[in-house]
């Protein structure tokens, strides 16, 4: 409990620092090449820019922030890093690789994963199932195998059956393996999508609201986790959400966004403080 | 206090599942193979006339009865490869017996080049031989529908597929093949007009074919079976290995949720390829099989029998391999059983087939059968255990606040309004819960979901509740959730009558 807390002090103390030009990284990531650079990038949707020269530069491990007022576009922002939507602008550069034209499971490979806003699970399945449906391609054997029961794959699967459970863990979610997915309570289901995406081996995580619906407890144990996760994994983590007692807490640079624009880029404290921020965003969540 | 409630849900949980899901599904399949097997011995029995296997006498068997067995064989492959589809890929498809009539004509072809042509004896090998090319013929098509067909989504595929099915056999009735030995053994091959002369013909267009799985010129009904059977064993291990393992879990995840299946990386269109290939291999294998008789004719394999073999599968429970052998068996038998009826024979059949449906998609009855079939004395047993458990904890008597917490737990389910059992371990007391509210319990339904320490509670007049309260609060919502968990509660009732006056 004190050691999470200690963990959570640093994070929020790291020191950023400005990388190439405008962007900034935690310092500790200056010396390795970022996961993620997007340039300009923006989409339309008919007539509307659902979003509009977005710029934002991830470090290798470091917890990021997105936030906005609801229809700001922070969504669709997954959606093209994630390649569900191809953007119309810009360009997408993930661990050095340009983006444009790869497909949905492609991006998957390289390493982006992710949860859903409205959560997406395989509800006819179990929650080991969904997870081992992260592993898919990261433990591997063939149809043909698996056909013929041939002891490869009877190995693969124990060793998917194991990394599931110790996947679970993090969320101490073993005790129901073999529950339905779509059986769980609301909080559990969004716990499982986490464990899920991070079942694929990401190397850089997207969290769509992932304490929406949980109460001020259980949001403090997510946040305390997904600082844990960061540290475990090793991985990059950019996260939307509401809850600012959870973006402020464990966000190293948070980015904001309003009408499909950047209105502001900064540490939890820069953004805490910038005028623009509290009129457009931070204010109105007082009033609510 | 946190240590303490996990540990005692574990345990509670542990005794609860005396089966785990996984051992269930184990049971399941090791059942559908028993039974099977059971069936086969006792009719293979029943159809040679004698105690073949020594174990069953079951006397004399009339000729139409005797017809029935090879196609149930054949009607069962189809419909559990076309369960593969509708039920675990979560695509309808309405062309089914398409592919049914591929593997039909290839085999007619291949079996008498084989027999006739270069006189293979063994009518095992020559039928193992056939379905194999049957099922090629169908995979490959399968596979060339497939590319176009699984681009597209819901009713559009279903639309797609059906009018593939239409093609092919529009195709195969202008289908003219013979077999010509004069000089060497031959095909000949004629499309779309009949131009053959000479030879023995084996498809001819539209009309009749030459059957399969003769000897001489009588069919040898008993070994076509054994192959029935063969084959039928061949789709359960296809399919049970094939959704048992990681590319069925990717092909039911593409089914529940397409979106996120391709966002962990799953390639959609290759899993439903799979599925549908599959199917179409065995279903091309059954259609081979059908062959045998001589009324089923190219005009046969239409939309008809794909909305047949369809409601075989709906009828069965979609990704239900058990069940769908037991409807297709049921609804394969029915109308011909009903033939004396002449007229009505149809009318009486949808009849039965709506009550059919209606009662297996009634929640009760629904219920009922699955506690029959899980083994409905364990459950007892253990919702009992449950029941003691948390008497205990309860500390039993009238204690006031213990009754309240299970009203609380009452409460908190109202919502669902599905009906099913009410738990066993309220009843023993239910009629003490007439108190004063005295619980939030709005508060603790809401809490209820996922967490098992509550924050403090109050009472109406607002002084907090003394820790011991509190605690068996926490433990009877906590023993709830393992009652939830464990898959019994799931779906309670509404409140009874018991509530406050
Ligand atoms: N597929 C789409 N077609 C048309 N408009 C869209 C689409 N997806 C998102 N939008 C629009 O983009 C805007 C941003 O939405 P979204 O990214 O979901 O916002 P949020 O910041 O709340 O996540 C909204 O106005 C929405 O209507
Ligand atoms: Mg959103």
């Amino acid at each position: 409990m004190t050691e999470r807390q200690e963990k959570q002090t640093r994070h929020s103390d790291t020191r950023m620092v400005p990388y190439p030009s405008k962007a900034i990284v935690p310092e500790r990531d200056l010396n390795v090449a970022p996961i993620l650079e997007t340039h300009h990038l923006g989409i339309q949707f008919g007539g509307l820019k659902a979003v509009d020269d977005f710029n934002l530069i991830i470090g290798r491990s470091e917890i990021a922030g997105l936030i906005g007022p609801n229809g700001a576009g922070k969504t669709t922002v997954f959606n093209m890093l994630t390649k569900v939507y191809e953007p119309t602008e810009g360009s997408v550069i993930f661990d050095g690789k340009d983006m444009m034209g790869k497909s949905i499971v492609q991006a998957s490979k390289l390493g982006i994963a992710r949860t859903f806003q409205n959560i997406r699970l395989f509800n006819q399945m179990t929650v080991e199932e969904n997870v081992r449906i992260g592993l898919h391609n990261q433990i591997k054997y063939t149809t043909a195998t698996a056909l013929l029961r041939l002891p490869n794959f009877w190995i693969k699967e124990h060793r998917q059956h194991k990394r599931a459970l110790e996947l679970l863990s993090i969320f101490g979610m073993e005790g129901m393996a073999d529950v339905r997915a779509g059986s769980l309570p609301y909080g559990a289901q969004r716990r499982l999508e986490i464990v899920r995406a991070l079942a694929t081996g990401p190397k850089l995580l997207l969290l769509d609201e992932p304490a929406a619906g949980m109460n001020p407890h259980e949001t403090e144990e997510l946040m305390n986790t997904i600082a844990r996760i960061r540290d475990e994994f090793n991985i990059a983590i950019l996260l939307i959400e509401h809850d600012m007692s959870l973006v402020m807490g464990v966000c190293e640079g948070i980015c904001v966004l309003n009408f499909g624009k950047v209105i502001a880029k900064g540490t939890a404290r820069e953004i805490q403080n910038n005028p623009v921020v509290i009129e457009a965003y931070l204010g109105k969540q007082k009033e609510g | 206090m946190q240590n303490n409630a996990s540990a005692l849900q574990e345990s509670v949980r542990r005794r609860s599942r005396a089966f785990s899901p996984k051992a269930r599904h184990i049971l399941y399949k090791s059942f559908t193979f028993l039974l099977v097997t059971l069936a086969f011995v006792i009719f293979y029995d029943w159809l040679c006339e004698g105690p073949v296997s020594g174990l069953f006498a079951m006397g004399k068997i009339s000729r139409s009865v005797k017809g029935y067995f090879v196609p149930v064989c054949a009607w069962v492959v189809a419909a559990v490869s076309l369960n593969l589809v509708v039920g675990f890929s979560g695509e309808l498809s309405l062309g089914h017996a398409g592919f049914m009539s591929i593997g039909y004509s290839t085999g007619i072809v291949v079996y008498n080049l084989l027999t006739k042509g270069y006189g293979w004896e063994n009518i095992y090998l020559s039928m193992a031989v056939t379905m194999l090319a049957a099922g090629l013929m169908a995979g490959i098509i399968g596979f060339l529908v497939g590319i176009p067909v699984l681009r597209l989504r819901g009713d559009y595929l279903a639309i797609v597929t059906l009018a593939c099915a239409e093609i092919i056999k529009s195709l195969l009735q202008c289908l003219y093949v013979s077999l010509d030995t004069t000089d060497g053994v031959r095909l000949l091959f004629a499309f779309p007009k009949n131009t053959l002369t000479g030879g023995t013909a084996l498809l001819k267009g539209p009309t009749a074919s030459a059957p399969i799985g003769t000897k001489g010129t009588t069919t040898d009904l008993p070994a076509l079976y054994i192959i029935g059977f063969a084959l039928v064993i061949l789709t359960l291990f296809v399919v049970f290995n094939l959704t048992d393992s990681r590319t069925g879990r990717a092909i039911k995840s593409t089914r529940d949720n397409r979106i996120a299946a391709e966002s962990m990386g799953i390639p959609v269109t290759r899993h439903k390829m799979i599925a549908f290939v599959t199917a179409a291999v065995l279903a091309g294998m059954a259609g081979a099989l059908l062959a045998n008789k001589s009324t089923y004719q190219p005009a046969n394999f239409n939309l008809d029998m794909s909305i047949m073999v369809l409601v075989y599968v709906v009828l069965g429970g979609l990704g239900n391999v058990l069940g769908t052998i037991f409807s297709t068996t049921a609804l394969y038998i029915l109308p011909e059983e009903l033939r004396f009826m002449k007229d009505y024979r149809m009318l009486v059949y949808a009849l039965v087939l709506i009550f059919a449906m209606v009662l297996s998609n009634n929640p009760v009855i629904k219920g009922w059968v699955t506690s029959i079939v899980s083994l409905v004395k364990r459950r007892r047993k253990s919702i009992n255990l449950f029941a003691e458990e948390s008497r205990n904890a309860f500390a039993a008597g009238d204690d006031a606040q213990g009754a309240n917490a299970r009203e609380v737990l009452v409460i908190e389910d109202a919502g669902e309004n599905e009906t099913a059992v009410q738990p066993e371990a309220a009843e023993p007391d239910s009629n003490q819960a007439e108190l004063p509210e005295e619980v939030p319990a709005e508060a603790l339904a809401a809490q209820a979901g996922g967490r098992l320490t509550l924050e403090r509670l109050y009472t109406a007049d607002g002084t907090p509740l003394d820790d011991e309260t509190q605690r068996r609060i926490e433990l009877g919502l906590m023993l709830y959730e393992a009652y939830v968990d464990s898959g019994k509660g799931k779906k309670k009732g509404k409140k009874k009558g018991g509530g406050k006056a």
